[in-house]
């Protein structure tokens, strides 16, 4: 048996998955809370051995920067990253902070339980892909790494000179990226991007 | 030797008449030696008068400057306005030109003189507006674009409460349908079981709603909870922060001491004591723990609570007390989101 605490902050989403949960006989929720920045303390006992993290939750705290810092000090904790999100880089920041599974709680067939199965058997268990979100006239799976970091640094109201510092690239190639940014999408200004990008929920740049 | 100096020769005149801009050399005192039919022109326009006594010019010319100052004119074109006390001024003229009038002193031999030149810069004072305008448009368009971003996760939950509505509406609707069907046909008393379970699942997923809407338990009370799964009660003393933003930096800062007092002291008891003055809240958060006195090391936790802290403008000061102590003070209006903002 293995005790659950699930970080989810909807009360709908949490019935539903506590109610998933119940009908296994291979788990027990043992705490549901609403804000990531209290899970590590209620780690600390020493009873939980999954956490199911939503990204976004109460008080925007990150699910992301709690699971890093639960993973660095109770590494034997599994944490599968839940979210109703398409952002892009979810999926990486999860791989990035040592995470053990990854689940779209809208996308996908993938089922929270055998999603949990596999990851407490030890088995990593990653989506191949974000979901493809439609921006403009383009699939968000047209766009190359460097165009999704320039287009998160302009959803940050950063200035031409201040993407090119912050990416290490001349203000010429950010202007690049964004002029096929813009051709892809055909859009004819950056904030329609922008808005449309972030709308999308494909940037989310506060978690 | 007065005359001969200041004898200028007809053709030099016209030559200086000619120039589009404005020039007027002066002795020190302002008495003038030369000044072109541009320059009185812009002079007359500014002050009412021709080129008398070139320093008394500049000097009515500054006063005019600092009053379109004053009356709030929008630097640097429109109205009188000007670089204050450098000696270069800008003026809109009444006849819609944009003109710069620089003050130099020159020097020839023992000699000094002062010299004023006035420049047309009503094309750069255009472009400058311009570019005025763009600015303002971009950071309106900026300040729109972060509003979007700060409520894009709220505008989402909302959007996911309404699918939920009309999912519980349709639901509802198929059982009044399922319901009066059974009653027409006369099937009711067979059907009876699963439209029972129909209206159950449905009355239950209505409950919800209204719930979902209603204020969140307080973070306080999870907090409170979550510090009690290891074994630490938290006693809170005095009025909580009214602002939400501040309120977080509190919770923030117990979270990290309660932490650290369990897991290096043996704590079991978190006190928090809050007061306030005009600057802000008074925060001291202590523990009954057995930490080892002696100079504390500052690790990546309290690194970081104390970086998010001074980014609100927030300070934290940590002392031995027979244990640790957290000394915080916390500003009123402190606007920080979650710590995930950083990510």
């Amino acid at each position: 048996m293995t005790n659950i605490l699930l970080v989810e902050d909807s009360r709908i989403s949490r019935e539903t998955i506590a109610s998933r949960i119940a009908c296994s006989p291979d788990y027990l929720l043992l705490a549901s809370i609403e804000n990531a920045a209290n899970a590590e303390i209620a780690c600390m006992n020493g009873k939980i051995g999954l956490i199911l993290m939503d990204v976004c939750t109460a008080d925007d705290e990150s699910g992301l920067r709690a699971a890093a810092s639960i993973k660095k000090h109770l590494p034997g904790i599994k944490i599968i990253i839940m979210t109703s999100m398409p952002e892009h880089s979810f999926l990486r920041k999860a791989q990035a902070c040592g995470c053990d599974g990854f689940w779209y709680k809208e996308y996908g067939d993938a089922e929270l339980l055998d999603v949990c199965g596999r990851v407490m058997a030890g088995e990593p268990v990653w989506p191949d892909d974000t979901p493809a979100i439609a921006v403009g006239g383009a699939v968000s799976r047209d766009f190359t790494e460097r165009e999704l970091a320039v287009l998160r640094e302009l959803a940050l109201g950063r200035r031409y000179d201040e993407i090119a510092d912050d990416l290490g690239i001349t203000s010429n190639t950010v202007k690049y990226h964004i002029k096929n940014l813009l051709q892809k999408t055909g859009y004819r200004s950056t904030l329609q991007l922008v808005v449309d990008a972030v709308d999308k929920k494909l940037i989310l740049p506060k978690y | 030797m007065r005359k001969q100096g200041y004898r200028i020769p007809l053709r030099i005149r016209e030559a200086m008449d000619s120039c589009p801009g404005g020039l007027c050399f002066s002795m020190p005192d302002g008495r003038p030696i030369l000044v072109n039919r541009q320059m009185n022109r812009v002079a007359a326009l500014l002050t009412g008068h021709t080129v008398l006594d070139a320093e008394a010019l500049w000097s009515e010319l500054r006063a005019i400057s600092a009053a379109g100052k004053q009356a709030g004119a929008e630097a640097p074109w429109a109205g009188a306005s000007g670089a204050g006390d450098a000696d270069i001024l800008d003026f809109s003229l009444p006849d819609g030109g944009v003109w710069q009038l620089r003050r130099d002193v020159l020097r020839d031999g023992g000699q000094t003189y002062i010299q004023i030149g006035a420049s047309d810069v009503t094309e750069l004072a255009g472009l400058s507006r311009a570019l005025s305008e763009s600015n303002r448009r971009l950071q309106a368009l900026q300040q729109r674009q972060r509003a979007l971003l700060a409520n894009i996760v709220q505008i989402n939950r909302e959007k996911e409460l309404v699918s939920v509505k009309m999912r519980v509406h349709d639901e509802l609707g198929q059982c009044l349908l399922a319901t009066t069907q059974a009653l027409r046909g006369g099937t009711i008393s067979r059907d009876s079981a699963s439209l029972a379970k129909g209206w159950d699942d449905a009355i239950r997923s209505l409950s919800n709603i209204p719930l979902e809407d209603a204020a969140d338990a307080s973070q306080e009370a999870e907090l409170t909870a979550v510090a009690g799964m290891i074994g630490c009660r938290i006693l809170f003393t005095g009025e909580r922060p009214a602002g939400s933003g501040t309120r977080r930096l509190l919770y923030a800062a117990v979270r990290e001491a309660l932490t650290n007092a369990v897991r290096h002291a043996g704590a079991d008891v978190l006190t928090v004591s809050i007061g306030r003055d005009d600057a802000g809240y008074r925060v001291e958060i202590s523990d009954n723990g057995h930490a080892e006195p002696g100079p504390i090391r500052e690790g990546d936790g309290l690194r970081d609570l104390r970086r998010r802290l001074e980014q609100e403008g927030a300070e934290m000061e940590i002392a031995y007390r027979n244990g640790v102590v957290l000394l915080l003070r916390l500003p009123f209006g402190a606007k920080q989101t979650g710590g995930g903002t950083n990510d």
